[in-house]
């Protein structure tokens, strides 16, 4: 089920050409860089020459889907629609985090929810999840999504597990978007034990700035990729690896740092993994 | 479970609605909603800075709260919530009594582009507009918008009360404004 991609970046169809571009010239960040997690909805449209471009870099492609209610209904047009966009780039995989991110036609992005806590919920995902498999001929594998309101019986880590059991799939581990879950359910920051159904299923980890808050006298997490990565987030992660073993990888979605930042993240999420392998 | 999402959705967009939650969950239901509404706050400022302020000075909190309310009755025709939110907070607008409010925002919609009120320009304007390549539209006002528009940024720049900012009325002579796009940057230019 792994592929061992190694460390990549979160980019976009308006920012990966450049990336290739800083590539090609030798840039030491984009050197640090092995394969890229682009960012597709449905509707866009490649640029131009993308495929050799990245062939050109050695860069093997994941497709983060955006705007897929893997917890609703889902809309298998636009599932394939979106097969046709990534078939040119021969994704490794597909992914998309939990939830209802299209509200009828009303494309939520911040204001996204989380998905109902619920093995019934799970088990419709998990369905969702199947039939995208299908209809994209790919392995489509689920994220924990960034959560400010929770309700169900589940936490997301079981949540996650059932899924991923029932849909036989992988799983992205968003490290901020579990530490926000657990700050925003007014739960113990944790990282699940080493028993947890879900890490052998774990296929790539996330990893973007995040900063926490106060809203109406408690703590909020609140998504910032492009934010310099907390320390505390650093040993979740780290804590996280020595939990899935051997073959992970790791994605870094901090889109919009500054260059420093970008560098500083990437050598030091590169020294993590290396002193793993 | 499409009906809970529903539910929870609405709810989330009305300040006033019971949170339709368990007793537990309340506290972190109104941390939520008010993170929806602040954002919601914080597109209106951003695209409109104008219009925000004086909806602020004229009504407190009740643009952004009816901007909030409207945005599930806009789930089936807007595609992306900035265009929600556009459609939501331009019916409040519509909707306000204070005529100054409603000019602006027109001035301001029509900066973004935006706008159902303007006309193109006529081949007199266009003369005056010889160095304007793109195609410009042209806002005709009942008064001096432009003088309007630049008494609310003064105040606003300089933190006036809601008390003056209340006092900005619409004065002087009708004008036409055109609004022309150059190096990424939009202009309103006095044409008549």
């Amino acid at each position: 089920m792994r592929a061992d991609l190694g460390l990549g970046i979160g980019l976009t169809f308006d920012n990966v050409m450049a990336a290739c571009e800083r590539r090609l010239a030798g840039d030491p960040t984009m050197a640090m860089v092995d394969y890229v997690n682009l960012g597709v909805r449905f509707d866009d449209v490649a640029p131009a020459g993308l495929a050799s471009r990245l062939r050109e870099c050695g860069w093997p492609v994941v497709i983060h889907a955006v705007d897929i209610n893997l917890s609703g209904a889902l809309v298998p047009d636009e599932i394939k629609r979106l097969g046709e966009v990534g078939a040119g780039l021969d994704p490794v995989w597909y992914e998309e985090d939990l939830g209802i991110w299209v509200w009828d036609r009303l494309s939520l992005g911040l204001h996204h929810m989380p998905p109902l806590l619920t093995e019934d919920g799970a088990l419709r995902s998990a369905e969702n999840v199947r039939t995208c498999r299908e209809l994209l001929g790919r392995p489509f594998n689920v994220e924990n999504p960034p959560v400010h309101y929770a309700e169900g019986d589940l936490d997301m880590w079981a949540y996650l597990a059932i899924v991923a059991e029932a849909a036989d799939c992988g799983i992205i581990l968003d490290s901020g978007h579990m530490m926000g879950f657990h700050i925003n359910t007014d739960s113990r920051i944790v990282v699940a034990p080493a028993e947890w159904p879900g890490w052998a299923r774990v296929t790539e980890m996330h990893i973007s700035g995040f900063q926490v808050i106060e809203v109406l006298g408690s703590p909020m997490w609140i998504d910032v990729h492009p934010a310099p990565l907390p320390p505390g987030q650093l040993d979740w992660v780290g804590t996280a690896l020595g939990r899935v073993g051997d073959g992970v990888t790791v994605c870094l979605e901090q889109d919009g740092a500054s260059e420093r930042v970008a560098h500083e993240s990437l050598a030091t999420v590169r020294e993590m993994i290396g002193v793993r392998r | 479970m499409t009906a809970r999402y529903d539910a929870l959705l609405c709810a989330l967009y009305d300040p006033a609605a019971p949170p339709p939650v368990p007793a537990d969950r309340v506290a972190r239901f109104e941390i939520e909603r008010t993170r929806r509404i602040l954002d919601i706050a914080r597109l209106i400022s951003t695209q409109w800075p104008r219009t925000s302020a004086l909806a602020r000075a004229w009504s407190g909190d009740d643009a952004v709260h009816a901007t909030a309310r409207g945005i599930p009755g806009l789930r089936a025709t807007a595609q992306s919530f900035a265009d929600a939110v556009d459609a939501a907070f331009a019916t409040w607008v519509v909707a306000n009594d204070a005529t100054v409010l409603r000019w602006v925002h027109r001035f301001e919609q029509a900066k973004r582009g935006k706008s159902d009120a303007t006309r193109p320009p006529t081949a007199d304007e266009l003369r005056r507009l010889t160095s304007v390549s793109d195609p410009a539209r042209v806002l005709d006002a009942p008064s001096d918008l432009m003088q309007t528009v630049r008494t609310v940024d003064f105040l606003t720049a300089r933190g006036a009360t809601a008390e003056m900012l209340r006092q900005i009325a619409l004065s002087g002579p009708a004008t036409s404004i055109a609004f022309f796009a150059r190096g990424g940057q939009v202009y309103a230019v006095p044409v008549g």
